[in-house]
């Protein structure tokens, strides 16, 4: 009977109580998988958001201390089946010829997992000027057939925006999120206003 | 006996076991709880002080960097008589008597509540300051070059709500004491047409309201939210008040300095600093954190919170006793809070010429 026992037990788990183990294992990364997931695209969504901003007060910046426009350009593609804005480039403008010169490399939103959507969620695009939007011009972005949309920042703070302040913002939401024409925000937005008169910038989380 | 024992082992845990353990795990999970509410707490409340005190360090800097650039022309112009204009001859063969100080422009600051009367006095805490600078844009068309033109520029703080100027998808009420700048295009600069201090009186009345169209905006923008006081003194060098022996401060020893009114008047200099640039303006703002501002909204859904102790920044020499009763407040109201102050040197004061 002991000796039997012994065997027993240095027999180790019962296929039973491994089938148990692996459940409740599974179980566990179940449920706290959407968790851990909607924690990473919360911060891209915070980084790509601070991006923005920052990319916004360089643009002002440079526009002081250059005494000349500078101009983010945001350009909308598709990619993977989503039809909105996956990056953002800054530009100088030449004010007579309207020819935009690259400053930098383009900015993609923390790697396809945020989109800055079109729409009533941006109203700012809605009122861009006939020169400051078209086919893109730069690549990669002209092979991929994107459009561009232009917003442009003077030395005194003002900018190029022909809306007034309450509609002068653009949002950011996580790429899980998207819908086309969306009008009301995904339950985690970054949205990023721009005063079109002053060129302050805020942003608004939920 | 022994047999027994074993086979009672090979039977699992006791209950006594199990419970033990279960106190254990609960103790240990209760703690690791508590543990990570605390972190995510403290974190939170780091990056929303990071996060306010960035708007409000913005703000002070861009007061700081227009008000150097405050400007008044002074010129000395030939009085003729002691009439309303008394640099204009009111015949051909009146003589000029003397020479006079004279500019069309104004820097004023004071409490805002006396600056700005249009607006109800408990939305207007501490001070305001209004000045003229080469800072100003035009709106008209094919003007935006000329991005230096002379302007009025404005601050002051203000309570309300954001309800006209925020997102409509941002749901949140958010009442709150917000810093606001006066900036008028360049060609709505009434400074030469109207009487001193009337190119402002409508600064808090022109805010952003939420029928603002681009091509007509509204003069006075939001700077930055929670910021709840504002604290400005102009004062004389550190040498020039030695020389005069007394306190730098004595050209606005209750804060209020008025360019084109005739103050500090003496038998020496019988203009006083009428139409003077104080060579330097003491700035001190106090902003809140994003977190304190929701809470203290939260206790007020319906009345402006009183932050500032009344009668509080009236007597210059009261300064730092005002910001200590000040600081004591927001600590009894458990906000987190931060003072920015700084020294501004005005580069276009010409105070010499007052010596």
């Amino acid at each position: 009977m002991k000796t039997h026992t012994h065997k027993n037990r240095q027999h180790g788990f019962t296929i039973v109580e491994l089938i148990i183990v692996v459940a409740i294992a599974s179980m566990l990364l179940a449920f706290s998988t959407p968790y851990v997931l909607s924690s990473l695209q919360a911060a891209s969504l915070t980084s790509s958001g601070d991006m923005l901003m920052h990319k916004i007060s360089q643009a002002q910046q440079r526009a002081l201390t250059e005494n000349r426009a500078m101009a983010l350009q945001f350009y909308f593609y598709d990619k993977e089946g989503i039809e909105a804005c996956h990056a953002v480039q800054l530009v100088s403008v030449d004010p007579v010829t309207n020819v935009a010169a690259s400053l930098e490399e383009p900015v993609y939103w923390s790697e396809g997992r945020t989109v800055l959507v079109s729409g009533d969620l941006s109203p700012v695009f809605a009122e861009i000027a006939p020169a400051d939007k078209g086919e893109a011009e730069f690549e990669p972005f002209s092979s991929r057939g994107a459009t561009f949309f232009r917003v442009r920042f003077y030395p005194g703070g003002s900018t190029s925006l022909s809306v007034p302040l309450r509609q002068a913002y653009v949002t950011l939401v996580g790429s899980n999120n998207y819908q086309e024409e969306m009008s009301e925000p995904p339950s985690n937005y970054y949205t990023v206003q721009i005063d079109p008169v002053a060129g302050r910038v805020r942003s608004y989380r939920p | 006996m022994k047999p027994h024992h074993d086979k009672s082992r090979s039977h699992g845990f006791s209950l006594v076991e199990v419970a033990l353990s279960m106190v254990v795990l609960s103790i240990t999970l209760l703690v690791s709880v508590q543990v990570l509410n605390q972190t995510q707490r403290t974190w939170k409340r780091a990056v929303a002080r990071v996060e306010q005190f960035r708007e409000a360090r913005l703000a002070f800097e861009s007061i700081t960097q227009n008000l150097t650039q405050a400007i008044l022309n002074t010129y000395q112009a030939y009085q003729y008589n002691d009439g309303d204009t008394p640099t204009i001859p009111q015949s051909k063969t009146e003589v000029p008597t003397r020479y006079l100080r004279q500019s069309e422009l104004q820097f004023v600051t004071g409490q805002a509540a006396t600056l700005l009367p249009q607006a109800p006095a408990e939305l207007l805490p501490t001070h305001a300051l209004f000045f003229q600078a080469r800072l100003g844009l035009s709106e008209r068309e094919g003007y935006a070059g000329l991005n230096r033109l002379l302007c009025g520029r404005g601050y002051f703080i203000m309570h309300g709500d954001d309800e006209a100027f925020r997102p409509r998808h941002v749901t949140a009420r958010n009442s709150r004491f917000r810093l606001w700048e006066y900036r008028p295009p360049a060609e709505e600069n009434s400074v030469y047409a109207v009487k001193p201090g009337e190119w402002f009186s409508k600064a808090a009345e022109n805010i952003v309201t939420s029928d603002e169209t681009i091509t007509n905006p509204s003069d006075s923008r939001p700077v930055a939210a929670n910021i709840i006081a504002l604290v400005i003194s102009p004062q004389v060098t550190a040498d020039d008040a030695a020389h005069k022996k007394t306190t730098p401060w004595w050209i606005a020893p209750e804060y209020s300095f008025d360019s084109a009114a005739l103050a500090n008047t003496s038998t020496d200099s019988p203009q006083g600093t009428q139409h003077m640039l104080p060579p330097r303006v003491v700035v001190t703002l106090v902003a809140i954190d994003e977190a304190s501002a929701r809470n203290l909204a939260d206790r007020h859904p319906d009345d402006v919170p009183q932050l500032v102790p009344p009668g509080a920044f009236a007597k210059r020499d009261d300064l730092q006793s005002d910001l200590k009763a000040l600081e004591e407040k927001l600590r009894a109201e458990q906000l987190n809070y931060r003072v920015f102050s700084s020294t501004i040197n005005l580069r276009n004061s010409k105070w010499g010429l007052l010596r």
